[in-house]
């Protein structure tokens, strides 16, 4: 019952700065469980253990829970592909089997819960400083085009046959002023606050993936909570599931508009099938290889794609 | 156990370590260690705590170091050397020696000038502090200067580089408090230009006060056929490295990070045209370079997972959340949180204060009625007087580290005063004339 | 530098274990200042070839961020033999000699714990990575195992502490108490 003494109390961390809406979504997500009253979540401020070595720590249970991207530990568990790429909404693969999918992989090889999928509706686009061209097939041609690399879309547009070029997102704004790079890939939100629109004014359409958050938990902490603690935080994760991605998709609408208000130039690109095909196949090709290369079972690959894509 | 507890016993515990002559980094992982232990190690026996609260730390540590931002360190550093062990440095420095004539303390005027080239270019005060302090300290130390007219510019000079473009703490905060990047880099230049008027001034008096504090001594005046000579032999080239490694950031060739190699490579270059290069010097400067980057690397081990743990602990939004929670006049709200920022400064590098302070302070400063631009140029001077602060700064601490033998940790902190009052006085200035950060954003527009 | 390892002079088993071990130490040192050079060199090539749009090494940024570790694992023990490290001599220099000696050689003794047991539990999270596969997930794309880089801690902690225990038991002491009273 509100405002009832909860007897368990679970630590949570959290990847990005607080100004961030995944961040603030996810204190929210904490502050409707304590809300409620069954169990306490503790949340453990910024910068408390660093974003990319949160999922170890999860799984070795320094912590106890995260919300965090999957594809912060799509190395470890390359089925993490499926949630990133996806263009389902979390009430679909809940109900047509994927997530539980997801979930059985997470507790079999990093003994992790995978309690959901929250802050989705968020898809990416790419941007550039110059208008981008399109080449006889109806793809944009890249050839001309330095990319800031990262590990959610490089394999996608490697298979573009763009350059991708690392380097830290501290150098990203004087890099792309001086055009060291000359485009990158970003989520619809996000830029402005990035202050990349300053020099990136075209947007290629259409957008593609997806951006997912994980409630994830250590196994152990999992299995220790009574079963009416695993039910009001199982339901606490699904009804955030639907209201952030209902604010997720408002934002989107709104800094779309912001930004072509401002001067952003949008781009469709012809073959608009082809090209959120490469997006797909580039990323379950990376599913596979990695995969074999742990000598891990295939099986879940072809089940995740039908499951996890319309 | 309640924030302040906490804090006191790690900043007491550290503190005390140091003080009784620990180095400095093991002080930060001695208290890491048991700090990490009771709050990463959760319950169970001992070892088992030990297990995971340590083996955090490596995780920790492997996150904050395996990181680009910190290749200007070792970069300008082998910069330095390699100027050093070729010559080329004294070369450059007997010549505009002789250009200067008899202006006293002019070598310091030099130095202000050099850091802040080097700290502008390479965006890491720790870098161009280390890299001077091996320049420039020992030359000086030579010709009779008292150590504050040699430590304490280059310990200032910091302030100015990250005020003037390009900035890439500046960058950061904007991106971070979700600024006008642009105006703020702008914002920065009038205030960076005062701070080295004031040093220059500060400099002339400290001269004028105590003429034994920069020693007159000889040198034959030359005439102006040789100035010429002097100025495009042994000035122009060894400036020119400098101004080529600029011209390579604003071509797009390099980010301002890269470009720190591409000034080693032209030191190397300029060596072999003046025919000073040899095996032994770069293997020296390898060597020299490799000394204090490790120094620097293992006080920036300790501190960074530090800070990790502190954010763990509660410790650091307690004290925000505490200060911040007062409901006290605009100017006390802005004195308090100048004060944390010194206060954190003492024990953090500046980019895990950035991101503990910034999503607190800024929106408080917005409900204030603060200018954000104004905030951010007054947030960025205190993260560099925290640096340089007596008795705690990281930045004293590299200095100690790279000055010539038997220099007293005391004698840094004395040296580092009359320029960080400086700074505190610009601080003062812009409070009462926000105009001198407002202005040349609002004519730029 | 030389007077640490004159094998000419030396010749019982512990003086001759001892030397191999500081020629070790040393050697770590030299490979670091090589890496540090090799550094150089990277970001001049890998810049470059980026600026002329040309292919480079993909692993070529992660040798740079990498080398940070492997520099400062590599080259500690020996700047602690070179009493290189950051410390300040305001007590040690204010007390007399007989207090220094044993404040100094605590303080080298608490040195030693605090590394043996860095070294000892990096050395488990080193293991433990091994064990689990554990990726640089942020460099996910470049399928590099985390316990390659992590392995570098327990070996540079190791041998910083045993430069401590030298300070321990040796006849010199990290404190020289001359700062400020030599000038
Ligand atoms: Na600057
Ligand atoms: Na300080």
């Amino acid at each position: 019952a509100p405002g009832a003494q909860a007897e368990t109390t679970l630590s949570l961390v959290y990847p990005f700065p607080d100004f961030l809406v995944y961040t603030k979504s996810c204190k929210e997500f904490a502050e409707k469980v304590n809300a409620a009253g069954v169990v306490k979540i503790d949340v453990k401020p910024f910068n408390s253990i660093g974003m990319f070595e949160q999922a170890g720590e999860i799984r070795k249970g320094t912590v106890d829970m995260t919300c965090l991207p999957a594809a912060f530990y799509a190395r470890g568990l390359p089925e993490n592909e499926a949630i990133s790429t996806s263009n389902s909404s979390p009430a679909e693969v809940r109900a047509n089997g994927g997530m539980a999918i997801i979930d059985e992989l997470h507790q079999k090889y990093m003994n992790m819960k995978y309690l959901g999928w929250v802050d989705t509706g968020v898809k990416f686009h790419v941007y550039f400083k110059d208008a981008p061209k399109f080449g006889d097939d109806g793809l944009p041609d890249l050839s001309d085009v330095k990319m800031r690399d990262n590990p959610i879309y490089g394999a996608f547009f490697r298979a573009l046959n763009a350059e991708t070029h690392q380097m830290p997102v501290t150098d990203v704004y004087s890099a792309i002023q001086k055009g060291v790079v000359n485009a990158s890939a970003w989520t619809s939100i996000g830029v402005k606050g990035l202050k990349w629109d300053e020099f990136l004014r075209h947007r290629l359409d259409p957008d593609f993936y997806q951006t997912d958050i994980g409630i994830i938990m250590n196994l152990d902490t999992w299995n220790s909570l009574s079963e009416t603690e695993q039910k009001a935080l199982q339901a606490a994760v699904i009804e955030h599931e639907e209201s952030s991605r209902k604010a997720r998709m408002a934002e989107v609408v709104q800094e779309k508009a912001d930004l072509e208000a401002a001067g952003m130039q949008v781009h469709v690109v012809p073959n608009a099938d082809k090209y959120l095909e490469i997006a797909l196949d580039s990323a379950y090709d990376r599913m596979t290889e990695r995969l074999k290369s742990d000598d891990r079972p295939l099986d879940a690959v072809e089940k995740l794609r039908g499951l996890y894509i319309k | 156990m309640e924030w302040y507890w906490t804090l006191s016993i790690f900043f007491g515990s550290i503190l005390g370590l140091m003080i009784i002559g620990f180095p400095v980094g093991v002080a930060f992982l001695a208290v890491n260690i048991v700090a990490a232990m009771v709050y990463f190690g959760g319950n169970g026996p001992l070892l088992l705590q030990l297990e995971r609260g340590v083996g955090t730390l490596a995780g920790n540590a492997f996150g904050s170091m395996a990181n680009f931002a910190l290749v200007p360190i070792p970069m300008f550093l082998l910069m330095g050397e390699l100027f050093f062990h070729t010559g080329l440095a004294n070369r450059m420095f007997n010549a505009i020696e002789r250009l200067m004539g008899r202006v006293p303390a002019r070598l310091s005027y030099v130095t202000v000038a050099g850091g802040t080239a080097f700290a502008t270019l390479s965006g890491s005060s720790m870098g161009s502090t280390a890299l001077m302090g091996t320049l420039m300290v020992p030359e000086m130390t030579k010709r009779g200067y008292k150590k504050r007219m040699s430590i304490g510019p280059i310990l200032g000079t910091g302030g100015i580089a990250m005020l003037i473009p390009p900035s890439a703490l500046a960058v950061l905060l904007g991106t971070l408090a979700e600024l006008d990047i642009g105006a703020l880099l702008i914002a920065g230049v009038v205030p960076g230009l005062i701070l080295a008027v004031m040093y220059a001034i500060l400099i002339y008096a400290m001269a004028k006060l105590d003429p034994d504090a920069a020693p007159p001594y000889d040198v034959e005046m030359a005439s102006w056929g040789e100035r010429i000579v002097l100025l495009l032999r042994d000035v122009v080239p060894m400036i020119s490295v400098v101004i080529g490694v600029i011209i390579l950031i604003m071509v797009g060739w390099a980010t301002p990070s890269e470009a720190a190699a591409f000034g080693c490579l032209g030191v190397v270059f300029l060596a072999i045209v003046f025919r000073s290069l040899s095996i032994a010097a770069l293997w020296k400067s390898l060597q020299g370079a490799t000394r204090v980057t490790v120094v620097a690397l293992l006080i920036i081990f300790g501190s960074a997972t530090f800070s990790k743990t502190l954010a763990f602990s509660g410790g650091s939004n307690g004290l925000i959340e505490w200060v911040t929670a007062f409901d006290i006049s605009a100017y006390t709200m802005l004195a308090a949180m100048f004060l944390i920022l010194l206060l954190l400064g003492m024990f953090m590098d500046q980019l895990s204060m950035m991101l503990l302070t910034v999503p607190i302070f800024f929106p408080l400063a917005l409900q204030y009625g603060f200018d954000p631009i104004w905030f951010g140029v007054i947030t960025l001077l205190a993260m560099e007087i925290s640096f340089t602060t007596p008795p705690f700064g990281l930045l004293l601490f590299v200095m100690q580290g790279v000055a010539p033998p038997g220099t007293r940790f005391s004698e840094i902190c004395i040296a580092a005063i009359p320029f960080m009052a400086c700074a505190m006085l610009l601080v003062l200035l812009i409070v009462a004339f926000p105009e001198i950060v407002t202005w040349l954003p609002s004519v730029s527009r | 530098m030389a007077a640490d390892f004159n094998p000419d002079e030396k010749h019982g088993l512990l003086d001759r274990l001892d030397a191999g071990y500081s020629l070790v130490v040393r050697t770590m040192f030299y490979a670091a200042s090589l890496y540090v050079g090799m550094m150089m060199v990277v970001i001049v090539y890998y810049t470059s070839f980026r600026s002329l749009g040309w292919d480079y090494n993909d692993y070529s940024f992660t040798f740079i961020e990498y080398g940070f570790i492997y520099v400062l694992m590599l080259g500690c023990p020996w700047m602690v033999r070179q009493r290189a490290h950051v410390y300040i001599e305001l007590v040690t220099a204010a007390i007399p000699d007989r207090a220094r000696v044993v404040l100094s050689k605590a303080i080298a003794a608490t040195c030693f714990l605090v590394c043996l047991l860095l070294a000892i539990y990096t050395g488990m999270q080193t293991w433990q990575d091994y064990n689990w596969g554990q990726y640089d997930e942020l460099r996910g794309q470049l399928d590099i195992k985390r316990w390659i880089v992590i392995i570098a801690m327990p070996i540079g902690f190791g041998f910083t502490a045993l430069e401590f225990l030298r300070f321990v038991f040796g006849s010199s002491l990290i404190h020289t108490g001359e700062m400020g009273v030599h000038e």
